[in-house]
Parts: C-alpha cells; structure tokens; sequence
C-alpha cells in the first residue's frame, strides 16, 4: 500500500500545473465552477485552448483523440483543472455523447460529429427524462415513428440542461410500443435542435437561474441516418454510459473548494473572543464533514486503484454518487449557517455581502446542489442498485 | 498509488483467517468469561507461533520488522473472527515503546519473549490521552538517593489481571513523561480485577509509593512524550482495523440474516426501509476501511502533521460507523439480535470497549481540527 505518486506521474502532474498556469487564463477562473453559474462563452474559449494541446478528450478511444491515460493520470488532470477552478466543460458533449459516438457511430457519424464536438461548434444536451418518466426512464413515451427515411419525433422531454445553448440532443425515443419488454422498444436518435417543430421552454429552478427547459416535438422529422446504434438498441447504448465516468463522479476535489470557502467565511465571522471557526460546536461540526471528506476521498483513490479489477463492484460508482452529494450538500449548508443573514440574501449588487467575499455564490449554490442528490440517477434509486448488490450477489465484505 | 496488501501480506492474512477460523474464536461460547479466556491463554502461543506477535517487532530482536500496514492486515482478521486477542497492548504498544525507548539490554531481554508468546503487558497510561489532561495520573516522585517512586489511580487497566508486566506511564506533564516496567505483584501496588463489557479482563490499578527500579525504566526519565505518541498512534490505527474487521463481521451477519428471516411471507431482505439503512451501513463500513489504509500508509514514514490527522479521522470515523452499524445490526436482528447467545452483541460490546481506547473520539475530534487549523486556510 502506498500513497504516494510515482515518479512518472509527478512530472505529469507538472506538466499539467505548467500547462494550466500558462493555458488558464485568470479571469477565466471560477466563472462556472459549479454548474450553476455558467457562461458558454468562457467554456468555450477554455475548451479551444484544450483541443489546441490536444487535451480535450483524453478519455476518448486513441483514434478519436484520446490519449489513453491512466486512471490516476485522469485524476491528476480533473484534480488540477479544479484546484484552479478551471470551467467546466460540457459534460453532455465531452463526457457523454462524445464516447457513444465513438462506441456505437457509423463512421459517416464519426466523421461529422466528433470534430464538431471538439471544435465547439455542437453543444449537446441530453433528452432522457419526461414528463412521466423520471427514475423509471424504461417508461418513456416520446415516439419515434418510421415513415421512409425518416422519423417522426412526437412528445415531451423535461429538465434538459442547457437546451437553450444546445445545437443537439441525444434523444431516447419509443420506436417499438409493442416490445415485451419497455427497455428493448427504445433507441437513441441524434436531433438537431434546428429541425421545425421544437420548441424549448425555461424552467426556473430555487437558485434563481435558468438551467433547464421543457423540450416539445411536434412531429418532428429526424433523417435515420441519426439513429444511433441499432433500432431498439437505444437502452443498452444509454446504458454504456454509466462505464465512462467512474472517476470524478463525487467531486471532491471540488466539495474540498466549498468547505474552504466555509472555513473562510467562518474564519470571517465573529464569535465571543474568537472566530466562528474556533467555535465548539461549528468547529466540530465542519471537522466532522471535513474527515468524512478525506475518507471519500481515499475511497474515490480505492475505486480508481482497483478499477481493472473491480467486477462485481458496479456499486462503487453509486457510493460516490451518494456520499459525494451528501457530503457537499452539508458542507453547503453549513456554510449558509455561517453566513448568518447574509445567507438568507440573493446575492445581488444591491444587497449587503459578506466581508469574506467567499460567500457570494453560496447561497446559490448551496440551493443548486440540493439537485445532486436527485439528478444523474437519485440517491434512492442507487441506494436500490447498492441493497441489490449486497443482498443478490455475492460481495464480499 | 495503490491500495493492494502484498502477496506476503495476503497469505498472512489468509493463514491467520484459517487458524482463527479452526479454532472458533469464543464467540461460540458467548458470555462464558473463564471460556474466552482461557481460550487466549491457549491460542497466545500459537498466535506466536503463526508469527503474529513478532509481526512488528524490529528484526534484530526476533521480529520480523512489519510495519502499520501489516498491522491492520492483521487486525482486520483478529477483528473479523472477533478473536479479542490482545494483541494490541503487547505487540504493538509495549514492544513498540520498547522498540523506540529500551536499551540494548531491555530489547534483548523483552522482545524475543514477546515475540515468543512469553510475556504479556498491560498499559497503566495514566490517562495521558484523556480530554483536558494535563500529565499522567501516576506521579513520579524523586527521592533523595536518586531512586524514584510512583504514586497514583487508574479507574480501568485493560488486560492487567492477566499480564506479566505493567507498563506504567508517569509524570504530572504533558512533555515529561517516564514509562517504567512494574510487576503487578510488586509491594505497593494494587490491582482490583473486573470484566469490561467485551469479557476481557481488567482491573483498576493503585500504586501506592512503588518503587522503581532504573533498570526496569524504558528511556530518559521524563523523555517518554515522543515516543509515546508515536506508539499510540499506531495502536490508534491498528485498533481502527480491528474495528472494520468486526464491522464487517457484522454486516455478514446482517446480509444473512436479511435473506433468511422471513416475516409477511418474504425475506427481510425485500423490505426498502432496510434495504437502504443497509446501505448506509456498507457505506460507513468502506468509509471507515478507507481512513484506516490511509492512516496506516501514512503511519509507515515517521509522524508529520498529515498522518496524525489522518489517525485522529480514522478513529472519529471508526467510532461514528461502529455506533451506527452495531445499533442497526442489532435493530435488524430483532430479538434475536438481544440474545447473548449471538455474536452480534458481543461485536457492538467489543466497538463500544475499544471506542475509548488510545483517544476517545472527541480527543481525536479536537487534535483532527487543531492540526487541521494550525495552517492558514
Ligand atoms: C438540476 C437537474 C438537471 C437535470 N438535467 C437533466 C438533463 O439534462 N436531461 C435529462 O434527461 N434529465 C435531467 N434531469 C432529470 C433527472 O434525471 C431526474 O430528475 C431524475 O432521473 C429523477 O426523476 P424525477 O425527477 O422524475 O423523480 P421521480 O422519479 O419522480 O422520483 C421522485 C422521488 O422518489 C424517489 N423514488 C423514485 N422511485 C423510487 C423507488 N423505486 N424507490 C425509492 N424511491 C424512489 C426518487 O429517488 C425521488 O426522491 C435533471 C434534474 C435536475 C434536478
């Protein structure tokens, strides 16, 4: 056992640090780092200058543009961009629909979406979720019906992050209402968001901003050649997703930025003769949360150790998932309470800041990650995915 | 990076779970005190003999020079079979400030015997670690001929009755502290025997003006702090494997329960409600196991401000999932869970015993912060 990095990952990881000291520009720093304040413009500068050293899609397969890293060289990648508060980059484009391409695309597909991709030219969105589909997605009723060369798109997606940038969405549609099973009558379809008959409407969410929309199809017709695998294939496509990105999904390094702001606010925050930091109760508290940080953060570096060597350990990611949202919400929500009333405040110009100035974005965000317990699969249905594990196969503890 | 036991690890792991295995740690025989301890008595030797005691110990003195991560590889199965050997006070504590403090002679003399199974101590610590201390509750006292005398009370010396030495550490401070070697059956000194909840025995130990010989002391008089610490520290990380060991017994025994227990023409295991607290236990559990490999990898290379930091979160950890995972292995057991005839109890009673040992996690809650803190932020 050993924590250290090896000698040739510490002169990657310098090679990363002189790279993002001279590639990362400082007013770039921290404009989007968490989702929720994002700004397309700043990504999209950042981006080009990642495709330019060719670092964009490092996790893509070798031929596409990837760069056939290791896992800890991957962690060392997303560990820096994030220290430095790098913005983050489309994960629906990069991160999701980017590899499926690669996996299951015909080469014409290859051809014209990839470069498109990494050029930013195309900003993807994902159309899972509906109305009266949310968990159980299998249920799904958008349908894809075939008339000659075509589909015809009818029906409603809902919560579809930045649908208002996107240029084009991965879709999941019903193709076959009559499959036995609801899973096998569903595929994937790549649409433009230009084609007539959508229509995108915002949603407003508890932190004030506008991230996701309703999406309608009215008959929309989609060309075939944007179907992507086979017919009827579109759940197994989707589902190969959950293999890419085991690493990263907690964030830590990022709950770790949150819990600094907290320790500075609180630092900030007179208390007796001390600080609110000094603070029996506080102090505790935010140790409690900052310990149970570390341990997920050993625990994230266990599941990248063992990845090659994990089957039967498919609920690894789903602990991330749990604990990596919870821990932040409380970490968040800890940083309100010391914010005092400042956090009960939209933080506008008008209204009174906090003298530490870490607090500005907080209240925002800390209602925003109230999210992440709910969306990319809810904690609920992981903590089904972890009992099943435990309860059906054998795991051994 | 990595996260893997060594091959030679792996089997020793391994040969230990065997033996524990064949031997049927007392669980099998909840509640019979005498049983247990006799079975100890009986498997110290060949606990020996497996290699177990010399595991730590430096080469030159019979060992076989292991570090904090063979520690917990070991624990981790002494605590999996519920074995309550007492390892921890004499192979890691006693030889470990014997390792750093003795003199040549004193090695010579105390850890070849260790290594053999021939020599049991018991850690009379004053209650350096307790919250607010401010030295141990042993006093050293100096007399006129140079000799030197201790005084004292410690309400609960775990393994006394059954040791062959005490390991008395004394001094009003903090930065001075002398640990000195006192038979139990020394003039002066008075050992009050009892059971800990975990049917281990224990006794409060008073010394009334016992002397103490120079030869029987480990180091410079009031020089001890260093290495006491260190000590500690490892036996802090080694008790957390012995903690996941039995959270894991208790998980097994959880996820069998909830697939065999019947009620409402299903198994348990259908019902959500318990599905998800399950959950929560497995998620505390691999928490715990995470700090602890953190802690003992750190622990390998001499203490810095990380590695401490890392023991205190580790014990923290440990002691919060070990409440969480002992009270629900019990809930979900029902009844049968109360019944002494289980081992189910005696893990929770073993977690609880060993909660305040080497730092109650509020000791460990505060220095986790203060080393935390005593960087700018
Ligand atoms: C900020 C945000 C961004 C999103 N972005 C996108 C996007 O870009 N594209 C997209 O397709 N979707 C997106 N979603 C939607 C997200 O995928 C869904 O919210 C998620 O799948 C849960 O579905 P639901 O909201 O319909 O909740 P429901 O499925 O109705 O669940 C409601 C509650 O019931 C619980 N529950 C449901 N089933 C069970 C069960 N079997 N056992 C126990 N508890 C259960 C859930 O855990 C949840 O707590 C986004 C959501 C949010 C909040």
């Amino acid at each position: 056992m050993e924590l250290a990095l090896t000698a040739e990952e510490l002169l990657f990881q310098r090679e990363v640090r002189e790279f993002l000291d001279s590639g990362l520009k400082p007013e770039w720093r921290g404009v989007s780092d968490s989702d929720n304040r994002s700004q397309p413009e700043v990504t999209a500068q950042w981006q080009a200058v990642l495709a330019t050293k060719g670092w964009l899609t490092p996790a893509w397969p070798a031929v596409h543009g990837g760069l056939g890293w290791s896992p800890m060289q991957h962690h060392i990648f997303k560990e820096e961009c994030s220290k430095r508060r790098a913005p983050k980059l489309s994960s629906m484009s990069i991160g999701m629909i980017g590899p499926l391409i690669c996996l299951y695309g015909t080469t014409a597909q290859q051809a014209y979406y990839l470069p498109r991709i990494i050029s930013g030219n195309d900003v993807w969105c994902q159309g899972f979720s509906e109305p009266g589909s949310g968990s159980d997605l299998a249920s799904l009723k958008t349908a894809a019906r075939r008339d000659g060369d075509e589909y015809v798109v009818a029906g409603q997606k809902i919560w579809t992050t930045y649908a208002h940038y996107a240029t084009h969405m991965f879709c999941l549609v019903r193709t076959n209402p009559l499959a036995a099973r609801p899973q096998a009558g569903i595929s994937m379809l790549l649409i433009d968001m230009k084609l007539p008959g959508i229509t995108v409407r915002p949603i407003r969410t508890i932190d004030g901003e506008h991230h996701f929309n309703e999406v309608f199809f009215d008959d929309v017709r989609v060309p075939e050649s944007c179907l992507l695998g086979a017919e009827n294939q579109g759940w197994d496509v989707a589902r190969s997703l959950l293999a890419f990105e085991r690493s990263g999904i907690a964030d830590v390094v990022a709950t770790r930025q949150a819990l600094h702001d907290v320790l500075a606010i609180a630092a900030g925050e007179a208390r007796g003769n001390g600080s609110l930091l000094q603070d029996d109760d506080f102090g505790d508290r935010l140790a409690r949360l900052e310990i149970a940080l570390d341990a997920l953060e050993t625990f994230e570096l266990r599941v990248m150790d063992a990845g090659p060597r994990c089957a039967g350990r498919a609920h690894d990611a789903s602990i991330l998932k749990i604990l990596g949202s919870e821990v932040r919400q409380k970490i968040h929500m800890l940083g309100v309470e010391a914010l005092g009333q400042v956090g009960a405040v939209w933080p506008d110009d008008a209204a009174p800041a906090h003298p530490s100035g870490a607090g500005r974005h907080l209240v925002q965000d800390a209602l925003f990650f109230r999210a992440a317990s709910i969306y990319g699969g809810a904690n609920e249905i992981q903590r089904n995915i972890i009992a099943k594990s435990l309860l059906k196969s054998p795991v051994e503890i | 990076m990595e996260f893997s036991f060594t091959g030679i690890q792996s089997e020793f792991r391994a040969t230990l779970r065997r033996f524990l295995n064949e031997r049927g740690a007392p669980a099998a025989q909840a509640g019979e005190r005498e049983m247990a301890r006799r079975w100890r008595a009986e498997h110290w030797a060949e606990l020996a003999e497996l290699g177990a005691l010399a595991a730590l110990l430096p080469e030159d003195c019979d060992g076989l020079g292991g570090d904090s991560v063979d520690a917990i590889a070991m624990l981790d199965e002494i605590g999996r079979a519920q074995a309550g050997a007492p390892l921890i006070e004499t192979a890691i504590v006693a030889a470990g400030l014997i390792g750093r403090l003795g003199s040549p002679a004193q090695k010579r003399e105390f850890l070849p015997a260790i290594a053999a199974g021939r020599l049991k101590c018991a850690i009379a610590d004053g209650g350096i670690l307790a919250p607010g201390a401010s030295g141990s509750s042993f006093e050293l006292r100096a007399l006129d001929n140079g000799a030197y005398r201790a005084q004292g009370r410690q309400a609960l010396v775990t393994e006394a009755p059954d040791c062959d030495w005490l390991l008395v550490v004394c001094g009003g401070s903090l930065s001075a502290l002398s640990v000195f070697f006192v038979k139990p059956g020394q003039a002066g000194a008075r050992l009050q025997p009892f059971w800990t909840i975990d049917d281990r025995p224990a006794a409060s130990l008073s010394l009334e003006a016992v002397a103490l010989e120079a030869a029987l002391r480990l180091g410079g008089v009031g020089e001890a702090g260093a290495a006491l610490a260190d000590v500690f520290d490892c036996a802090a990380v080694a008790q957390c494997a012995e903690a996941v060991g039995l959270m894991a017994s208790l998980l097994n025994q959880t996820i069998a329960h909830l697939k065999t227990r019947t009620q409402f023409s299903q198994p348990l295991a259908e019902f959500q409600a318990l599905q998800h607290r399950l959950v929560d236990m497995y998620a505390a559990y691999e928490l715990s196991l995470s700090l602890t490999y953190k802690a003992a990898i750190l622990s390998k290379q001499a203490a810095t401000d990380d590695q401490r930091a890392a023991v205190s979160g580790a014990k923290v950890q440990t002691a919060e999932a070990a409440r969480l995972i002992g009270h629900e292995a019990i809930q979900m057991h029902g009844a049968m869970g109360m019944s002494s005839e289980l081992p189910v109890g005696r893990a929770v009673k073993r977690l609880k015993a060993m909660e305040p040992q080497y730092g109650l996690p509020s000791y460990h809650l505060r220095r986790y912060r203060a080393l935390r803190r005593s960087h700018a932020v």
